[in-house]
């Protein structure tokens, strides 16, 4: 019955009655290419959107907690004994306290005081992959009165004019310095999202030195590592234990965030969003279904005679109507072919504008070709049956 | 039914309902045809000779009577069977040609035997054959716009012809060209008679219908045999 001929011969015709109604067929068209054009430009650019910030929550560390502690009025920061405390935490691997402020570094007599000054100690290093030549800091370097730095490119550049720095001295906030280590450019998150143009650069030193240079006795922030086996939210419970202990359940005297809570939020409030968007794009695919079955309703009381005559050739009733529901296929299926390539322009566009990354859904194209051969036949299904149904007498002698 | 007989028409009323109540277009049909036999039905517009020319053609039923073709009976089928019906029986030839205009004359007659389900080796064959047969052979890539009007209904004819259907039905075949092409049309369907085929031809001029072999006249839904003294 259904008959390869009959396949290939409607196939063919299908594209000949594009063909010769080329503006027609593009406006009907046109509902199903911006329906995929959106479903597939937004679920790509969320994918990439997405794939680029879980990738660089990663960089900052999954099986990492940020303790930020503030304190109370009553004791602010953390003391070395609470820093062993947090140590010995159960689900606890390590901790690396942390500190920052702002200065100035001095070489010769140029003065550069827009320097950022980060202060971290030497497990810092074992958990964040950040030198790019020299040698991260011992433990020597940690109490030592020999004060060494590592310091990244814009300030190799701005102060020494050169990336030459290894074995360089310099005095940071009057304090002499020599650098031993260079840092990698900072990829991470963070950095993106601050402009650090008009800055003269980081400087790296022990954390205990930034203490002192800016007149603190405890640190406040702290990266705790998480031990293996530990969940995330273990090891985060029992911290948070300690820390209530150390501050008497004071309101507000301490925060910490859970990398990997953040990136599986992440994760589930994109796919959220990922389906809602689908959910309205979809919209304009219902939109183009209604014009794909107009058209093709025009195009058989068109062809009324066409028709009138191919059964009196003798096409059965149900040849006519899957000629017409081909024809009503190959249109929506260009128009998602279209659509397809449209939205991955889109995306390519969008994510080079917005510097995320281009991540093509391969889900996302099947559904979009699934959903546009799901519209020819949903909406072709009723001028075609029409087609079918016409009484062959009438439909010869109609003009 | 004889060995030679075809068609066979028996008491055929065909009953139109209408908004106000029924209309009865034929009123007890009898027809017979024989094998090899170039009819011509005569009548003028209104006299039912369409009505009967879609029963003849399988493309409508009667509402009572008898109708056999090719020794099978054709009653209330479905319009499927009547489609499989028509394709394998029945070739027609209508007065405006009906040809598909955006698909070559080779195409044009490829239909039926696409419908036919025939493959398609055989069918390019038996195109060619076809066209050949009406001498335009060297046109089988013309688009019908391309056709003279007197080309146009040789190509129908060429395709009425593909499927080797039992009786070839013309509806007024001469109606839309010169005098002087009609002719040559009507010459073909002596040559195409002269070779066997079974030719019904209905028209409203006697002089067309004066080159069939048998005349029987239609007027108000009712038949009668004869020739065209009887005027």
């Amino acid at each position: 019955m259904l008959n390869l001929s009959v396949v290939k011969q409607s196939f063919r015709m299908s594209l000949q009655n594009i063909k010769a109604n080329k503006l027609r067929s593009f406006l009907t068209m046109l509902g199903i290419v911006i329906g995929v054009a959106s479903v597939i430009g937004l679920v790509t650019m969320v994918k990439g959107a997405t794939d680029s910030v879980i990738g660089k929550l990663s960089d900052l560390g999954a099986g990492t907690l940020n303790v930020n502690a503030v304190g109370t009025a009553l004791k602010q920061g953390l003391s070395e004994s609470d820093l062993d405390r947090l140590r010995g935490t159960e689900g606890v691997s390590g901790i690396a306290p942390t500190a920052s402020m702002n200065g100035a570094a001095s070489l010769g007599n140029e003065v550069y005081d827009k320097v950022s000054i980060s202060g971290y100690d030497v497990v810092y290093f074992e958990h964040n992959d950040i030198l790019d030549r020299g040698r991260i800091f011992n433990n020597d370097d940690m109490n030592g009165d020999v004060k060494v730095c590592i310091v990244d490119a814009d300030f190799a550049k701005n102060v020494f004019k050169t990336p030459d720095v290894l074995g360089r001295q310099f005095k940071l906030n009057g304090y002499e310095y020599i650098v031993v280590g260079v840092r990698k450019d900072d990829e991470s998150l963070f950095s993106a999202m601050y402009d650090t143009s008009d800055r003269d650069g980081t400087v790296i030193v022990p954390y205990k030195n930034v203490l002192r240079m800016s007149g603190k006795q405890n640190v406040s922030s702290v990266e705790v590592y998480i031990a293996e086996g530990y969940e995330s939210t273990t090891a985060e419970d029992n911290l948070r234990s300690v820390l209530d202990g150390i501050y008497n359940d004071a309101d507000n005297s301490y925060s910490i965030i859970n990398m990997e809570s953040l990136m599986d939020t992440m994760s589930t409030v994109t796919d959220m969003m990922t389906a809602m968007l689908a959910g309205i794009a979809s919209i304009a695919l219902v939109v183009g279904g209604i014009g794909i079955m107009n058209m093709m309703l025009v195009s058989v009381s068109e062809r009324t005679k066409e028709i009138g005559l191919r059964k009196a050739l003798g096409a059965e009733p149900v040849r006519i109507q899957m000629q017409f529901l081909i024809e009503s296929i190959v249109l929506s299926m260009i128009g998602g072919i279209i659509g397809i390539g449209l939205g991955l322009l889109i995306a390519f566009v969008g994510a080079i504008l917005m510097k995320i990354d281009f991540r093509i859904s391969y889900s996302a194209i099947a559904l979009g070709t699934g959903f546009s051969a799901a519209v020819g036949i949903i909406f072709g299904w009723m001028p075609a049956k029409r087609a079918s149904q016409l009484n062959p007498i009438d439909a010869l002698r109609s003009e | 039914m004889s060995d030679n007989e075809i068609l066979r028409m028996k008491g055929i009323i065909k009953d139109y309902v209408l908004g106000s109540g029924t209309s009865r277009v034929l009123k007890g049909i009898d027809l017979t045809v024989d094998r090899g036999e170039f009819l011509a039905i005569l009548g003028p517009s209104g006299s039912g000779k369409s009505t009967l020319m879609n029963i003849i053609g399988c493309l409508d039923v009667p509402t009572e009577g008898e109708y056999y073709l090719s020794g099978k009976k054709i009653a209330d089928q479905d319009e499927a069977s009547l489609a499989q019906i028509r394709n394998k029986e029945v070739g027609f030839i209508f007065q405006q040609f009906q040809l598909l205009q955006r698909q070559t004359a080779f195409e044009n007659v490829e239909l039926p035997l696409i419908y036919a389900n025939m493959p398609e080796k055989q069918r390019r064959e038996r195109v060619r054959e076809m066209l050949e047969k009406v001498q335009l052979g060297d046109k089988m890539e013309y688009f019908p716009n391309q056709l003279s009007g007197g080309q146009q209904q040789r190509v129908a004819i060429a395709r009425a012809l593909a499927a080797n259907p039992t009786i070839l039905l013309a509806d007024e075949p001469t109606g839309a060209l010169d005098q002087k092409t009609g002719a040559q049309i009507i010459e073909l369907f002596h040559q195409l008679n002269e070779e066997g085929r079974t030719i019904i031809m209905i028209t409203h001029d006697r002089h067309i219908a004066e080159h069939a072999s048998r005349i029987v006249r239609i007027l108000d839904g009712e038949l009668s045999e004869g020739d065209l003294t009887d005027a």
